[in-house]
């Protein structure tokens, strides 16, 4: 019988229950349970090669668990990737509406929408150009608004703004607080907790508990700004 | 290199095999090498006739059927096994097989099972081809960075968005190779096939001559096939390539 309260289940997106993984004979995550609300927007930090990406992957249906039970009620996901990962022989408007087609979104809605997304993004005039023909930050708009397109209701950022400048990773940073709905669940990975805390409601901090590989997770509530000045004080510790 | 340059160089290229061909007919007797002038004449005369025609389209029918079902089968199994170690394992001693044995033991077991005519040539022809094909395919698909399927997983591609989004497009370059080695390849073995067992077709023809002693229609044939090889090139592949390739040409 399940004893779980009945508002958790309501509110879960993704639920995950003793989840172990294993990738190429390598203990990634041993018995991880986890869950993310509808809505939540959550900051996932970490050492790298902690898992943090293995984790999103995980989420998206890249990887399957090797034991456990991962449940992911989300029907349309939108992952932004660490590089902009545009496929190269389709131009900036077929990159993004064929993610749409895939979604079963309609050819006079993926008109609209894709016009909208273009002028947020300010890449109106590039909407012929391919991939190669655009700067390392105008990919990554593309890549946002490729996420978007969909109107996902589970949103997984991969260190997004990793290979770009400060200004521009500013930039991107509202750029993405701007596209981003109440109802939007986000999981957010990034190693500058100062990138990501203007978006989280809430941090996930992964680490190596101890040299058997497993991971000990901990959750910090940083809904206010105090409780955010607290939660870095703590970090950078 | 500009258009012009490049046609200046396939002009001169084309100019100094003809002069070589000149000045070899003029050594050698008329009965071993017919001149181009000869030659000309004589594919004048041919197309004036409705056999000409009859026996070109018997050829071009057999290519388009042996070539179909080679790329069919080829790039299907070469897809799949890209992409599942298991078929590629599987299909291994198949290949080898089929890319080791001499085509004469094909040709002979291929008319001895179905005699003479067009299910005889196009049966060595597609087994002849299909090994290129699948092992250009399948090397392919295995180069293929693993990112892009993970992109379509995650966003939900159709099988459909896979293969003409992901799949075509990532393996365009060898792919366009491939079509243009099978199609020449394809041409060489009809003929050859045509030559060996066959009561209609270019190659059927290439035999009446030679044992004919017909030197001049000879080569007439033999120019006749070197047309299908540069039209199917110049006019079916080119255009392929430069469409599935045209992002490349921007950057």
């Amino acid at each position: 019988m399940n004893k779980k309260p009945l508002t958790k289940q309501i509110n879960s997106l993704i639920s995950l229950q003793n989840v172990v993984l294993t990738l190429a004979d390598q203990s990634i995550f041993s018995h991880l349970s986890l869950t993310f609300n509808i809505g939540e927007k959550v900051a996932l930090l970490g050492d790298s090669g902690v898992g943090k990406s293995s984790l999103l992957k995980l989420i998206a249906g890249i990887h399957q668990p090797t034991q456990g039970e991962l449940t992911n009620k989300a029907l349309r996901i939108g992952y932004v990737f660490q590089e902009p990962r545009l496929l190269p022989w389709l131009t900036v408007e077929q990159n993004i509406t064929e993610v749409m087609k895939a979604n079963g979104i309609i050819k006079m809605q993926r008109e609209i929408k894709l016009t909208e997304l273009l002028t947020q993004v300010e890449l109106t005039q590039y909407r012929h150009y391919y991939p190669h023909q655009l700067s390392g930050g105008m990919a990554q708009r593309v890549s946002l608004a490729r996420a978007f397109a969909i109107e996902p209701d589970l949103l997984l950022l991969d260190e997004p703004f990793s290979a770009l400048d400060k200004n521009l990773t500013q930039q991107l940073s509202q750029l993405l607080s701007r596209f981003l709905k109440p109802e939007t669940t986000m999981i957010y990975v990034s190693h500058y907790i100062e990138q990501v805390l203007p978006l989280a409601q809430s941090c996930l901090f992964l680490h190596n508990a101890s040299s058997t590989q497993k991971k000990k997770f901990t959750w910090h509530s940083t809904a206010n700004a105090i409780e955010r000045e607290q939660f870095l004080k703590q970090f950078y510790q | 290199m500009k258009t012009k340059q490049k046609l200046a160089l396939y002009l001169l290229s084309l100019t100094s095999l003809l002069v070589l061909w000149q000045i070899l007919a003029n050594q050698l007797n008329p009965m071993i090498l017919a001149s181009p002038w000869q030659t000309l004449m004589q594919l004048f005369e041919l197309i004036l006739t409705a056999d000409f025609w009859q026996q070109l389209l018997v050829t071009l029918n057999r290519l388009l059927y042996a070539l179909s079902i080679a790329c069919s089968i080829g790039f299907t199994l070469g897809l799949i096994a890209g992409r599942h170690a298991w078929l590629k394992f599987y299909l291994a001693p198949f290949r080898w097989l089929l890319m080791s044995i001499p085509p004469v033991i094909i040709v002979l077991l291929a008319m001895l099972w179905f005699g003479m005519g067009s299910t005889m040539v196009v049966f060595i022809t597609v087994l002849l081809l299909t090994p290129t094909i699948y092992i250009n395919t399948q090397k392919s698909v295995e180069q293929i960075d693993n990112h892009w399927f993970e992109l379509a997983q995650v966003y939900q591609f159709s099988w459909y968005q896979r293969l003409s989004k992901i799949y075509i497009p990532a393996i365009s370059g060898p792919l366009c190779a491939t079509l243009i080695i099978v199609c020449c390849s394809g041409v060489r073995i009809v003929v050859l096939a045509e030559v060996l067992g066959a009561h209609q077709g270019i190659g059927f023809e290439l035999a009446n001559a030679s044992s004919n002693f017909d030197t001049a229609e000879l080569y007439a044939w033999v120019v006749v096939s070197l047309s299908i090889v540069a039209f199917m090139e110049l006019i079916l592949l080119k255009p392929i390539q430069y469409y599935l390739l045209r992002w490349r040409k921007l950057s």
